[in-house]
């Protein structure tokens, strides 16, 4: 069953990063984490051996998706430590406060900054899960200056 | 029990009671060290700490070990640059630190300098970035609150960003901690007071945190018996060597449980007030739990509850009605508090330490940045950190 986890990962991975990138640019909060990060700002989201990574590059007031290479330099780097954690946290099973807590997974960099994603993450996860989903999974609701309909249009079409 | 997950380490060695650090040669022998470098600082030169230090190598024909001594109080990315360099220049094989948290800490951060191959600690940051075994290492705390000789973290100063940087790693924790009474008998009461209760934190988060686990709540637990019972003992009388000695167990203790759960939002906003201003971590702390337990009531209380009979005695809690028993808690730590600000002066107030008002703003975004925000049971925002500071002013 592990290939079809994977297969539902790298779905999920896709609307995620999708959603983050527009979360990023639509709302003023999610802005604000990354604003003072300097162009070039490399985040990498990975799983230890061969799981699923994805790459994002700090632009201007966006976040860029980017195809991750293994020489690439990074700021920041979260590792999973196996796939189905991140599994758990793609599909709303489990907030990252709760993976960083169990010690699921293991941050090469600034600590500092990665506070910031995962805030940022939590702002995505407010938008593009329902209710019942991130409230199970959030402490607090943080303060969301868009709305889903936009986020989720953004996230599906890329619309500005 | 739950079925949560958890992970638990605990790999180092301790040396508890009189005399301990007379063992060291021998431990030394065990990891087949000959050429520690030592790590202090001037003051534990002149009050004689090092030499206590000194003559248990010596016995143990460990003669002429490199000495640094220069370690400030609030230890930072370059000392720890600084002392990695001499270690490799002087071929050295261990690293012996003997001091506060701050001393700890650096070698932590020396430690983690030499373990990666990295010139600068600042290119190793993060959690769990150390996968390698580390230089072997040997802790001798002066004081009785950071726990640092039991646990895996390292908090070291950016002074170019005034930020206070956590670096964790489990390989982080010592291979051998000794607690000597000799070395805390000469600590002054406002010291002892303000130390212990950062062990009392440490202690208290570790139990009420997210990351809790069963086995950490036991040392949280054991650690602020040790502390309800002798801290104020010992901020009275700093001879009295079996109260000295229980709160280096307890602050080895609470150091294992937070090692192993972590700590919440006194520590976050506490990082943040050392890194701005400069606040000793050990007032700030003190200033900072009641408040911070008031906020985290809602989500915690029950668990405070749990801790008032340390507080109190066993008769005492069972008079008290159980919805009750987590607000007492809160009150019997205030007047903790009003007693060791009468017999060792610990401020309790921000105001009376110096902080400025026209810092919060800086507080706040480093405090909801800090690693320990994380998980804390509730979110640690920036209003609620500024009604924390505000309250706490």
């Amino acid at each position: 069953m592990v290939w079809i986890k994977k297969i539902i990962i790298w779905f999920i991975a896709k609307i995620i990063g999708r959603g983050l990138q527009a979360t990023v640019r639509m709302d003023y909060n999610a802005r604000e984490e990354i604003i003072k990060w300097k162009d070039g700002y490399t985040i990498v989201i990975d799983t230890y051996k061969n799981g699923p990574k994805i790459c994002f590059v700090k632009q201007g007031n966006s976040l860029l998706k980017k195809k991750y290479q293994d020489d690439m330099k990074t700021d920041i780097r979260i590792i999973f430590k196996y796939t189905n954690i991140v599994y758990e946290i793609f599909t709303g099973q489990i907030g990252l406060d709760k993976a960083y807590a169990q010690n699921r997974m293991i941050v090469k960099g600034d600590i500092f900054q990665t506070l910031k994603i995962v805030r940022m993450f939590y702002i995505c996860e407010c938008y593009l899960f329902p209710k019942f989903i991130w409230k199970k999974i959030i402490t607090e609701k943080p303060k969301l200056t868009s709305n889903t309909f936009n986020i989720y249009m953004a996230t599906i079409f890329g619309l500005k | 029990m739950n079925s949560e997950y958890f992970e638990y380490q605990n790999r180092g060695k301790l040396l508890s009671g009189k005399n301990a650090i007379d063992h060291i040669a021998y431990e030394l022998n065990n990891m087949m060290c000959k050429k520690p470098l030592i790590i202090t600082d001037k003051m534990l030169v002149k009050f004689g700490h090092v030499n206590i230090l000194l003559k248990a190598l010596k016995e143990g024909d460990i003669d002429n070990p490199f000495i640094y001594d220069d370690v400030p109080a609030d230890s930072s990315v370059e000392v720890c640059n600084a002392i990695a360099s001499i270690y490799r220049e002087n071929e050295c094989d261990c690293l012996i630190a003997l001091g506060g948290g701050s001393v700890l800490d650096t070698s932590k951060g020396v430690n983690l300098t030499l373990s990666s191959g990295a010139d600068n600690l600042l290119d190793i940051m993060g959690l769990g970035i150390i996968q390698r075994k580390t230089v072997p290492s040997i802790m001798i705390p002066t004081t009785s609150g950071t726990g640092s000789e039991a646990t895996l973290v390292a908090v070291i100063a950016d002074k170019l960003q005034n930020v206070k940087m956590e670096f964790i790693s489990y390989n982080l924790v010592p291979d051998v901690a000794i607690l000597d009474p000799r070395m805390t008998l000469t600590l002054p009461p406002k010291l002892t007071a303000a130390t212990g209760f950062d062990a009392l934190v440490h202690a208290i988060e570790a139990y009420t945190c997210k990351q809790k686990n069963p086995i950490s709540d036991v040392f949280a637990i054991r650690a602020i018996k040790f502390i309800c019972d002798n801290l104020i003992r010992g901020v009275v009388d700093g001879k009295d060597e079996d109260a000295r000695l229980a709160l280096a167990n307890a602050s080895y203790m609470a150091g294992t449980a937070f090692s192993n759960s972590m700590v919440g939002m006194v520590h976050a906003i506490g990082h943040a007030l050392g890194g701005v201003c400069h606040l000793p971590h050990g007032y700030a702390m003190s200033i900072l739990l009641p408040y911070c337990m008031e906020y985290n009531y809602d989500a915690v209380g029950n668990l405070y509850g749990e801790l008032l009979q340390y507080f109190v005695g066993i008769e005492e809690t069972a008079v008290t009605p159980r919805n009750e028993r987590g607000k007492r808690c809160i009150e019997e730590i205030r007047e903790m508090l009003k007693k060791l600000n009468e017999v060792g002066g610990l401020p309790i107030r921000l105001r009376d330490v110096n902080v400025s008002k026209d810092d919060f703003e800086k507080i706040v975004e480093n405090a909801i940045n800090d690693g320990a925000a994380i998980v804390n049971y509730r979110n640690v925002s920036k209003e609620a950190v500024l009604a924390i500071l505000n309250q706490a002013y």
